[in-house]
């Protein structure tokens, strides 16, 4: 299958997807308050345009095993740059991803994973909003 | 986003040569390390955004490889990161649709609070992004962290965005690790302090000045520029770190008078351990200056104490290091004792006479700026004096003979007033 990004992904010739798998798991993203916000699932590379294109994991998608996990790791970051809430989401939403909506690695130790979209998945519709974290 | 009060420039004005790698964090790049066209550390922060997130706001400053390492293993903030800016500067950019729609600078102390790091934001193991990049691209393993005192005061001025005049005692009567006898160590701080301020008064007034004693006004003037105050102090043997309580730059310069202040200082400690050098330094400095020095050098000489003393400009990067030991006091007060000096100078000065003995010639004569002057008319003109009037104004001209006479303790001032003129508009 194709993936979201995949002219974009093209470019990374040597990438190592071997760590990465189609897989069913709950899991919790960062959003803004409506899940429709063209903001809540866009890969970093299109969050932050200025940030040099140059590795293919910018294209993947940032989630986290847990809320707890999803919140610790904000309030981490926020407390590092005050304002962050305003680029990555000001609410956690969770969502039951499927092997059809893409490839993910395993979570690393603060529970984070990336997931590479397949092409025409539209994740808005399998989140929902379960806690606001900030204003 | 916040308004910040700043100088708008037309680009962003850093030297950036390369991307490095990305610093913070994995899930959004709010850090990323650029290499400068001088092979040192350019930082980028993404700081803030517009409420639709369209516009961002980064800041860049300049760092050092010294720096970038402590940060990377923990051992300073990101915060202090931030401020200890090599130059001080914050090169401010909004950006939108990838363009730059906004430059401007503030100074790395004047960044808002929301902006700031929290001040206990360390560096965690496995936070880092591309750290392995960063480390070998700058060849941190190469970079010691072990620092000694000098560049301990150079990275505290850079933090703390002052001059720094370190009073290193290493031994001596009462000096241990890390502490230090209280009479040892407020002894040498008064006489130094001393000392400071007469080399100030010489700067602000003119070596050729009488004996000052400052009005309140111009002690609210000269005061914040001629003294220091204590801002900290390092374990090792004993080390007190000075600042002056303020600075005045040159915009020209760009030189502050504290730094020429202290470079005077270490000039006349360079200068005056050799007899010949303190010859031609003597000179330069005001008798009350000697007197300070003196009394300085005795201190170090009768507490036995080894002294280093260390000056450094975050602005100018500018450094100045001199030592003295109750040995080298003793040899350089033997020097000034045995100085062979005589000189001459002419100079006037506007003020009132308070005294005239026209029998003898002697006068006190006070100037409009309070300094206090005493000697003799010169013969020729001393018939003259007879007609000064107390509560005239007066200029007079003198010529002052510095004479220093082996053997004799301080040099010898004879003032003669070889012209005096009522002041009349």
């Amino acid at each position: 299958m194709n993936f979201k990004y995949q002219k974009e992904i093209d470019a990374f010739k040597g990438f190592d997807f071997s760590v990465f798998s189609a897989n069913e798991r709950d899991c919790f993203r960062w959003v803004f308050a409506d899940i429709k916000d063209h903001r809540n699932f866009k890969p970093k590379f299109l969050l932050d345009p200025t940030v040099p294109r140059d590795k293919c994991i910018g294209w993947a998608l940032s989630f986290f095993e847990t809320k707890e996990k999803a919140l610790t790791r904000l309030n981490r970051l926020t407390r590092n740059k005050e304002f962050l809430f305003k680029k990555l989401g000001t609410h956690i939403a969770n969502g039951q991803l499927s092997k059809y909506d893409g490839i993910s690695n395993n979570a690393d130790k603060l529970g984070h994973f990336s997931l590479f979209e397949y092409k025409g998945v539209d994740l808005m519709s399998k989140f929902t909003v379960v806690e606001q974290i900030a204003n | 986003m916040i308004q910040l009060l700043s100088i708008q420039t037309d680009q962003l004005n850093l030297p950036i040569d390369k991307l490095v790698g990305t610093l913070l964090f994995a899930e959004f790049a709010t850090t990323v390390v650029y290499s400068g066209k001088d092979k040192n550390p350019i930082i980028k922060e993404w700081v803030d955004c517009s409420e639709k997130g369209d516009v961002d706001r980064y800041f860049y400053y300049k760092t050092s490889k010294k720096f970038l390492k402590k940060f990377i293993e923990g051992k300073i903030s990101h915060q202090d990161l931030i401020i200890s800016s090599l130059d001080g500067l914050l090169y401010f950019q909004d950006v939108k649709n990838s363009k730059a729609i906004k430059d401007f600078i503030i100074s790395s102390s004047q960044l808002p609070n929301s902006y700031k790091p929290s001040s206990d934001f360390f560096l965690q193991e496995d936070e880092g992004v591309e750290i392995k990049i960063i480390e070998d691209y700058f060849k941190l393993s190469e970079e010691s962290l072990d620092v000694d005192i000098v560049d301990k005061i150079k990275e505290l001025s850079y933090s703390k965005k002052n001059e720094t005049l370190n009073l290193h005692l290493h031994q001596g009567k009462g000096v241990g690790y890390g502490t230090i006898s209280t009479e040892i160590l407020g002894k040498t701080l008064i006489k130094f302090d001393r000392l400071y301020k007469d080399v100030g008064l010489d700067y602000f007034i003119g070596k050729n000045r009488g004996e000052v004693s400052l009005t309140p006004k111009q002690k609210d003037e000269l005061n914040p520029f001629i003294s220091t105050e204590v801002y900290g102090s390092l374990a090792a043997s004993y080390s007190v770190l000075l600042r002056p309580l303020n600075s005045k730059y040159n915009l020209f310069t760009g030189i502050s008078d504290t730094e020429l202040i202290a470079k005077k200082v270490f000039e006349l400690i360079s200068k005056s351990s050799k007899p010949e050098s303190l010859q031609s330094e003597y000179v330069q400095h005001s008798d009350f200056t000697i007197k300070s020095y003196k009394g300085f050098l005795k201190d170090i000489y009768e507490m036995q104490l080894d002294v280093e003393l260390n000056w450094f400009s975050p602005y100018t990067q500018k450094e100045f290091n001199e030592g003295l030991d109750y040995r080298s006091a003793n040899i350089i007060l033997d020097n000034i004792d045995n100085l062979n000096v005589s000189a001459e100078e002419n100079f006037s000065k506007k003020g009132k006479f308070r005294a005239i003995n026209c029998d003898t010639g002697h006068f006190i004569f006070v100037s409009t700026d309070e300094e206090q002057f005493t000697g003799y008319f010169d013969k020729q003109i001393r018939e003259g004096s007879v007609q000064i009037t107390f509560l005239l104004i007066y200029e007079i001209r003198i010529l002052r003979k510095t004479i220093k006479e082996p053997g004799r303790v301080d040099a010898k001032i004879n003032d003669v007033i070889i012209g005096f003129f009522e002041d009349s508009k």
